[in-house]
């Protein structure tokens, strides 16, 4: 197992802005790490700095501590999963599993024997001898996640693994990848542009913006206590609230973010509570999506599935005041101290 | 109606032709033949045979060279990143620009100072030279159309470039290789400027050069002409429709793309 160090990582290509900008980035052994961005943030670009498919024009990448610049993709003991699978059409399931192995000149036995363990724990055993075409959408997940596992590598590198399948089986393969890493205990590097699947697989999340990283953390740490509006905006469903401070009956000109959980909604009037008109009342199952007009701005709350809101209809809300988070007037960073 | 018109716009010259080359020579001028006779295939004698047989070497020879250095080259061109790149596809493609008629002289004079002279070797060098062009454009855009991340994916697998290039992208490329192979193949089995020019041994010539110099100073020999035509035009409609089927195969296999 190794750790992954990237130190003022930089990669610039002719004729545009940075498409990695100084990026430094510790990730442990063993550890679950997520990269999360926008499309074009530079994620998947780091992960090919990282497998060596591509060159930093400076800084430099250190896998268990030892610089691997000049390393063939090969040399560095690492695996990849693409969006695509990027599986061998013309070979079959036991080809494709056995083609990284037979490059590295492994003997028949044991590549035999990787093979069958691989597909064992994949429960793709029965599927040794059919083409990548015959397989569906969740075979050939598997299968490209075998192609990785069978090297035995330290680490991993996934990119946007599970985007190619329906929300179903995504959530399944989202289970499995998160019993795979404590089982292997290796190191993974998992980028996605989706905020949730970053949240529920990580152990820590690294959130980049068009090649500058905003901030690492665990989940927890992200979602309570973002860098900045970007790092708020971007996770949690429906997303945060930002409005003046005025509108939240609070002190100064800066901007105020609010968490949409975190608003709690009255029918009726009480002590400390604002008024606000109901604009829409989106009906999701568990809970409905409640998005209000106060002080000229819109805001979204949830509320349990019951609560009765029609377009039109007043409601007064409240919320605790140290859960509001506080932007500097520029609305690029947070301030971090609490109301 | 609209179709047997087709058919007899396309099949009616070959049908002609054909029909030709079992006419007997001396009733060549009647309407109708009395009989059919395989006089004018026998009459081709052992030297056309030897042509067809330069001919293969040739156009065999030609084929292979240009497949092989036309799909290492469109790999590179297509999945590498290097200096020069554009440069070398650009400047492959301008070859193609020169008239053959302008080229003769000098490439005489280079193939003589080479030693290559009158020899089918000779003759290939210059053919795939200019067949590689085609080839380079065909397979260029066959590689860009497969996607990258197969590339990436073998290059993580410990590939070196060239070991994702045979093992990976050659098996995958037989529809795109089996068209360059056919048309390669065609232009230089019908290359009659060239062939002329640069082999003086009757022994080395190929089939159009034979057929071209049939015709004696008073006689035109129509039949064995027909017949010859008839001879050099099978192989190549065999070519083809093997060739076909595994075009068809490739393409519907569609494994590459979802």
């Amino acid at each position: 197992m190794a750790s992954v160090s990237l130190d003022r990582v930089r990669k610039a290509f002719p004729g545009a802005p940075d498409a990695v900008h100084e990026l430094s980035l510790e990730i442990a052994d063993g550890e679950f790490v997520s990269l999360v961005g926008p499309s074009g943030c530079g994620k998947s670009t780091t992960l090919n700095l990282i497998a060596g498919l591509d060159q930093p024009t400076s800084g430099s990448i250190r896998i268990d501590g030892k610089p691997v610049e000049g390393l063939e993709p090969g040399e560095r003991d690492i695996a990849m999963v693409f969006q695509s699978y990027a599986l061998y059409p013309h070979k079959d399931v036991r080809g494709n599993l056995a083609f990284p192995l037979e490059v590295a000149r492994l003997e028949r036995s044991e590549i035999d024997k990787r093979i069958a363990e691989t597909a064992e724990l994949l429960g793709i055993s029965k599927l040794l001898s059919h083409k990548p075409r015959e397989l569906s959408g969740g075979q050939r997940q598997r299968l490209a996640l075998g192609r990785a596992l069978v090297r035995k590598p330290r680490v991993y590198l996934l990119d946007e693994p599970l985007s190619n399948l329906d929300a179903g089986l995504r959530a399944q393969m989202r289970a499995e990848l998160r019993r795979l890493h404590q089982k292997l205990r290796a190191t993974f590097i998992y980028v996605t542009h989706d905020q949730a699947e970053a949240m529920t697989l990580s152990d820590r999340i690294a959130l980049l913006r068009a090649g500058e990283l905003q901030q690492t953390g665990t989940p927890r740490e992200i979602y309570q206590r973002p860098a900045n509006r970007f790092v708020a905006e971007f996770f949690g469903t429906p997303r945060i609230n930002v409005v003046p401070a005025r509108v939240l009956g609070l002190e100064g000109d800066d901007l105020v973010g609010i968490r949409p959980e975190q608003i709690e909604l009255l029918s009726e009037r009480a002590s400390g509570v604002l008024e606000a008109t109901v604009e829409e009342a989106e009906m999701t199952g568990a809970e409905l999506w409640v998005t209000l007009s106060l002080g000229g701005e819109s805001m979204v709350a949830r509320a349990p599935s019951d609560f009765a809101a029609h377009p039109g209809g007043r409601v007064w809300i409240r919320f605790p005041a140290d859960r509001v988070l506080r932007f500097e007037q520029s609305g690029r960073t947070l301030s971090q101290t609490r109301l | 109606m609209k179709r047997a018109l087709a058919l007899l716009f396309f099949v009616g010259p070959l049908a002609w032709q054909l029909l030709t080359s079992f006419w007997p020579e001396p009733e060549l001028t009647r309407p109708l033949p009395s009989a059919l006779t395989l006089a004018n295939y026998a009459g081709l004698g052992t030297t056309f045979a030897r042509a067809v047989l330069n001919s293969l070497l040739v156009a065999a020879g030609t084929t292979a060279l240009c497949l092989a250095v036309g799909a290492s080259a469109a790999f590179a061109v297509a999945k590498l990143e290097f200096r020069g790149r554009s440069l070398l596809f650009g400047g492959a493609l301008a070859i193609s620009m020169f008239p053959p008629i302008a080229t003769v002289s000098p490439l005489y004079l280079v193939l003589r100072a080479a030693g290559l002279r009158d020899t089918l070797a000779g003759l290939i060098l210059p053919y795939a030279t200019f067949a590689l062009p085609l080839t380079l454009w065909l397979l260029t855009s066959f590689f860009r159309d497969l996607p990258d991340e197969l590339y990436r994916a073998a290059r993580v697998d410990g590939c070196t470039p060239w070991q994702a290039f045979v093992h990976v992208f050659l098996p995958l490329s037989w529809p795109a290789l089996a068209t360059s192979a056919i048309l390669v193949f065609i232009f230089s089995w019908n290359e009659l400027l060239y062939a002329l020019s640069f082999i003086s041994t009757p022994s080395k010539r190929t089939i159009p050069v034979a057929i071209a110099l049939f015709a004696g100073e008073h006689v035109e020999p129509w039949g064995q002409i027909a017949a010859a035509s008839v001879v050099a035009t099978v192989p190549l409609a065999f070519l083809t429709l093997f060739f076909q089927r595994r075009i068809v195969a490739g393409l519907t296999a569609g494994a590459v793309k979802e």
